[in-house]
């Protein structure tokens, strides 16, 4: 029995996530509903066109219309993201599931490293303070569900599991000749 | 030496301990900092020095400049009974085994009957404390070993602290090994089983022994599974800045198979589409009141309702009765042609045309100049010249 379709599809639809460690209980809800009828999901999903992906702990959408005319769209957006994982990883080599953070912290680092200030420069250039940037950030990570607010009077976000899928976006890609490019 | 206890007796001991517990609860809880103040002793104590001195005179804290910590035999008391220590040592399970080897020996040689009972009960307690210990080991190996991984940020670090962790699982178990196998082979030890109090002893030391086995092959396990998760996160955080390099440089799609890869998956994310762009049904909007006032909240909110069109007064007989205004405009394309199907000079075949307004000769002039240099190259321009009131032309006809 599919109880939770709408529910589900509004949040995978607008390419965000369902993590199975998520710190709000409709969404955990939505994740066990989605594990529990895995199949009878995959099939309501395809009759509107969105292949139900599942990861190690976490769901999402892709659609089975494979245009290639979007590939320079996604090309952009994979990039996007090659550069906040660079900006994250640097600041904090142990950057993944579980991590916990909130904004005073990556003001405070970015503040004393000269190098993320230099990546944080290159982002989002309409908003001008670093402040403003890393609230931007801060935003990106949370509309893709990969972090969640678990604290709000110190404004502390943890990283969910669904942050594993861009680690392993990462793996899928090859690099030519890997040993020849510096670290 | 400097620290030596001065109690006179465990009674002087408990209540020093209980009368400073405020004291050494918050010396106790600085300890990895080691910034407890003298200042802030002070404020523990009513600011009565003579406190702390009679806590140093005997050897319960010591002052270092400005500072105050624990004696180490307190600390290690503390840590000990609440099960906090962080340090593994494997040094004490050892010394337990040598001295029980010792006392196994004494009690051999001992003829005495009494004596006999008393290395007994050194033994007994010796064997309770090796099987205590290597347990107590086991446990904050396993603690250290999650400490190491979840806390540690650098990562080279960490995996020196987990291979020395690792070390120490190993030396546990070894300790196990020549432990137990004091028990089922040596001859001496074998003719202590008849005692029967002794025999309950090693029964419990075995079963512990069985227990931090079993914990000890975990901890193995999950110290491997550190080790291998460490080093995945290490080449992918290589992978990202090589691939950061590549980008900056703009040889990503060049030097990945990037475009091959996101070819093949098309996840919603990566996608520009509005899917929820849903339009509202127009005759639900127009079913009630309610709507139009809903309609209303919206606008105003997104300061509609300021641009909104009033309704106009009605239009008046007179507005409404079809009126006509000539246009002051010639066709200059229509004149050229109608021109070059005639046989007269551009500047008499101007003033002859039927223009539907009346022009001035400044106005005619202008056009005979315009269409002259805007079909320059079909016309035939001569060298004879005419003269038109104070006006002298030249005669030009079409090629």
């Amino acid at each position: 029995m599919l109880n939770n379709t709408q529910a589900i599809y509004e949040r995978l639809i607008r390419g965000s996530f369902l993590s199975v460690d998520s710190t709000k209980a409709d969404v955990r809800h939505l994740y066990q509903d989605v594990e529990d009828n895995y199949d009878e999901y995959v099939d309501y999903f395809l009759q509107i066109g969105f292949r139900l992906e599942s990861g190690n702990g976490y769901f999402y959408f892709s659609t089975i219309n494979d245009s290639k005319a979007d590939i320079e769209r996604r090309l952009e957006s994979f990039c996007k993201w090659i550069d906040y994982l660079d900006f994250f990883k640097s600041m904090d080599s142990s950057f993944s599931v579980g991590y916990q953070f909130n904004k005073t912290y990556l003001l405070n680092k970015i503040d004393m490293e000269a190098d993320l200030r230099d990546k944080v420069r290159h982002f989002f250039s309409q908003q001008k303070s670093f402040s403003e940037k890393v609230d931007k950030l801060i935003g990106e990570l949370e509309s893709m569900g990969f972090a969640e607010l678990i604290e709000e009077e110190s404004a502390t976000y943890k990283v969910t599991s669904a942050f594993r899928y861009a680690e392993e976006l990462v793996n899928l890609l090859t690099i030519y000749n890997e040993n020849e490019i510096p670290e | 030496m400097e620290s030596l206890s001065h109690f006179r007796s465990l009674d002087d001991l408990v209540k020093c301990i209980n009368r400073e517990k405020e004291l050494l609860r918050a010396v106790f809880g600085d300890r990895k900092t080691h910034v407890f103040s003298t200042d802030m002793a002070m404020e523990l104590v009513e600011y009565r020095r003579e406190r702390i001195q009679f806590l140093i005179d005997n050897g319960v804290i010591h002052e270092t400049g400005n500072y105050i910590e624990l004696e180490d035999i307190y600390l290690r008391f503390f840590e000990d009974v609440l099960d906090v220590n962080e340090e593994i040592n494997v040094a004490s399970v050892k010394e337990c085994i040598e001295t029980l080897q010792e006392n196994i020996t004494y009690y051999l040689k001992e003829p005495n009957e009494n004596r006999k009972n008393h290395y007994i009960s050194i033994i007994r307690k010796k064997l309770r404390d090796t099987g205590l210990r290597t347990l107590r080991n086991v446990i904050d190996l396993k603690r250290n070993v999650d400490t190491a991984y979840k806390q540690e940020p650098n990562y080279d670090i960490k995996i020196q602290k987990l291979k020395n962790l690792d070390e120490k699982r190993e030396s546990i178990r070894a300790l196990i090994r020549e432990c137990e196998k004091l028990i089922e082979n040596d001859k001496a030890f074998f003719s202590l089983h008849s005692n029967p109090l002794l025999a309950t002893t090693i029964a419990d030391m075995r079963f512990e022994f069985t227990e931090a086995h079993y914990n000890l092959l975990s901890i193995e396990q999950q110290i491997i599974e550190y080790i291998h998760l460490i080093e995945k996160q290490n080449q992918l955080l290589k992978k990202i800045r090589r691939l950061k390099y590549l980008r900056n440089q703009w040889t990503i799609e060049e030097s990945t198979n990037i475009r091959q890869i996101v070819a093949e998956i098309s996840p919603v994310w990566m996608e520009n589409r509005q899917y929820n762009r849903m339009r509202l049904s127009l005759e639900m909007l127009q079913s009630s009141e309610e709507m139009a006032l809903l309609i209303r909240k919206v606008g105003k909110k997104e300061g509609v309702i300021n641009k909104s069109r009033t309704s106009a007064p009605a239009l008046t007989i007179d507005e409404i009765q079809e009126k006509t205004a000539p246009l002051n405009e010639i066709n200059t394309q229509e004149i050229w042609n109608a021109f070059r199907a005639g046989s007269n000079d551009l500047f008499s075949f101007i003033l002859n045309y039927d223009f539907k307004q009346e022009r001035t000769i400044e106005q005619q002039a202008d056009l005979f100049c315009l269409l002259a240099v805007q079909h320059s190259e079909e016309c035939k321009i001569s060298n004879s010249y005419a003269i038109f009131e104070n006006l002298e032309y030249p005669l030009i006809y079409a090629k």
